[in-house]
């Protein structure tokens, strides 16, 4: 059974600046040890995460919510394995799929196709199993022959689009998502709304991200309000407003 | 509460580390294809693609050959073969060196995006470099039909000279990969040692040429790396003692790896 549990979770970011990203900086504070170049060695550390509290379930829908720099996207990277916490426990049982700033993670220089083999890969798939969701995948995000072009020449709205179509066509147990909604139309809004709301009960876990409360409280059956890396509340949303209920 | 406390075994460093190791070698597809997408990538538009580097490579040989062979008064049917296989091998050693320290640092993006264990970006630029040595080889070709150089059984042995020098790019390139994250200037300084390091070691001169100081050469890890795969090709395999050397180099770079990279492992997605 799929599973997060998160056990008072804390996380420092270390901020680095110049002089301390630089080993010749390193050596030299500790040579000469004056004032300003002992300063200068200390990394600016910034509480992201502190005393994180949750244990989410198979079947769970999390939406966190926050303000920029609350958090969202540190504790999204937690659940996803990419950050380790500082303090406390985190487990994750379960296989775990992440669009966290994938845009990025991607080769600009190569095709929409070879991309979407690539993160089939990263995903864990194999060859064969992502020939057989490319045509699908294809289909959804409508970008139709642009999947033989390099992705650099995509507007910000069609990456978005592949990135959402191969992230919801991998199988995944736990689907982790950033900020999804963003730059797409909104024709592609609806249709990605809709299929969120069908991969909701395929997926066991939903964690997802976002400024959108309407969307959050559409999706989630509960909402996780983040304040400077802390849980402020947890709302429970009753089960009338669950994604099986909207789509009569 | 403490019950729930004790639900959650810490897992051990070393454990992870261990599974990082494990589950980048079980996903070869990936680092395969991030290294192939690199090649391509870097040649895509242009006509004959990655033969480009072979091209270089001959013109490297052809234009340092004839006068180093002159310079040292060593006979070009022996010293081409020499240099070629010397260059080549060294675009191997110091290509994984350099890029196996720019690893992390490389595939910042896709470390903050996607969690895959930090094995894949290492073997993605030992593959990388390997695609690239193989294409080099192929330079060695036309110099060989030239001086009518005859392949031989014992070449083979080479091939172990290849995996030595991999199997001693890995501790490093988790070693430079991990500290070029953290002090962003160490991969210049790198830069700087392997550019030395490349007129110090006997690459288009013999180590012979030492006379009295011959073990500068003898001591010399690059030379010894390169001794694997060159001797075989153009002086015959090397004696058990090279052999032996490349073992205590390994044992000792993967010695002062593994701990540094269980200890530092986890800091890495905040440095990148």
């Amino acid at each position: 059974m799929p599973s997060i549990i998160l056990q008072d979770c804390g996380l420092d970011l270390p901020i680095y600046g110049t002089i301390n990203r630089s080993l010749k900086g390193a050596v030299m504070s500790t040579a000469t040890g004056g004032r300003i170049a002992s300063a200068s060695r200390n990394v600016t550390v910034v509480q992201a995460l502190k005393g994180i509290n949750l244990s989410i379930v198979s079947g769970d829908r999390v939406g966190i919510m926050g303000h920029n720099g609350a958090g969202k996207t540190t504790l999204l990277r937690l659940i996803a394995g990419i950050y380790e916490p500082n303090s406390g426990q985190i487990r994750v049982n379960g296989k775990v799929s992440s669009f966290i700033n994938l845009g990025q993670g991607m080769d600009h220089e190569a095709t929409g196709a070879e991309n979407i083999l690539l993160c089939g890969l990263m995903f864990g798939l194999g060859f064969d199993e992502v020939q057989e969701l490319t045509p699908s995948i294809g289909e959804f995000s409508g970008l139709g022959d642009f999947l033989n072009m390099p992705v650099r020449t995509y507007s910000s709205g069609m990456l978005m689009r592949l990135i959402f179509s191969i992230v919801t066509s991998v199988p995944a147990e736990i689907l982790v998502m950033d900020e999804w909604i963003s730059v797409g139309d909104a024709e592609f809004t609806a249709q990605a709304g809709e299929r969120l709301d069908h991969l909701v009960n395929k997926a066991s876990i939903l964690v997802l991200a976002s400024h959108d409360e309407a969307l959050i409280r559409r999706l989630c059956n509960r909402i996780v309000f983040l304040e400077h890396g802390e849980i402020v509340r947890i709302e429970e949303i009753a089960a009338s407003s669950t994604p099986e209920a909207t789509l009569q | 509460m403490s019950d729930d406390r004790s639900a959650i075994k810490p897992v051990s460093q070393w454990r992870m580390a261990i599974d990082d190791l494990v589950e980048g070698l079980k996903a070869h597809r990936v680092w395969m294809m991030l290294a192939k997408m690199d090649i391509r990538q870097r040649y895509r538009r242009s006509v004959i693609g990655p033969f480009w580097i072979t091209i270089t490579m001959v013109i490297w040989i052809l234009a340092i050959g004839p006068l180093y062979s002159h310079l040292l008064g060593i006979g070009s049917e022996e010293f081409i073969p020499y240099l070629a296989m010397g260059i080549i091998t060294w675009g191997l050693i110091s290509g994984v060196l350099l890029d196996g320290a720019g690893a992390f640092v490389s595939a910042e993006n896709l470390v903050r995006s996607v969690k895959l264990p930090y094995t894949v970006h290492i073997l993605r630029a030992l593959q990388r470099n390997l695609i690239i040595f193989l294409h080099n080889l192929l330079a060695f070709v036309p110099f060989m039909l030239f001086l009518g150089v005859r392949p031989e059984w014992s070449w083979l042995m080479a091939i172990p000279g290849v995996v030595l020098i991999l199997l001693a790019a890995i501790p490093t390139a988790f070693l430079l990969g991990t500290l070029s994250a953290r002090y962003r200037d160490l991969q210049q300084m790198i830069a700087s040692i392997v550019q030395l390091a490349f007129f110090i070691t006997p690459i288009f001169w013999k180590a012979e040429l030492l006379r009295d100081r011959m073990y500068l050469a003898d001591y010399n890890p690059f030379q010894i790396l390169l001794e694997g795969v060159r001797g075989p090709i153009v002086s015959g395999v090397p004696g058990a003692i090279v052999y032996f050397k490349i073992a205590v180099l390994l044992g000792l770079l993967y010695l002062i790896a593994a701990p540094f990279f269980v200890r530092y492992r986890r800091r890495l997605a905040f440095w990148v």
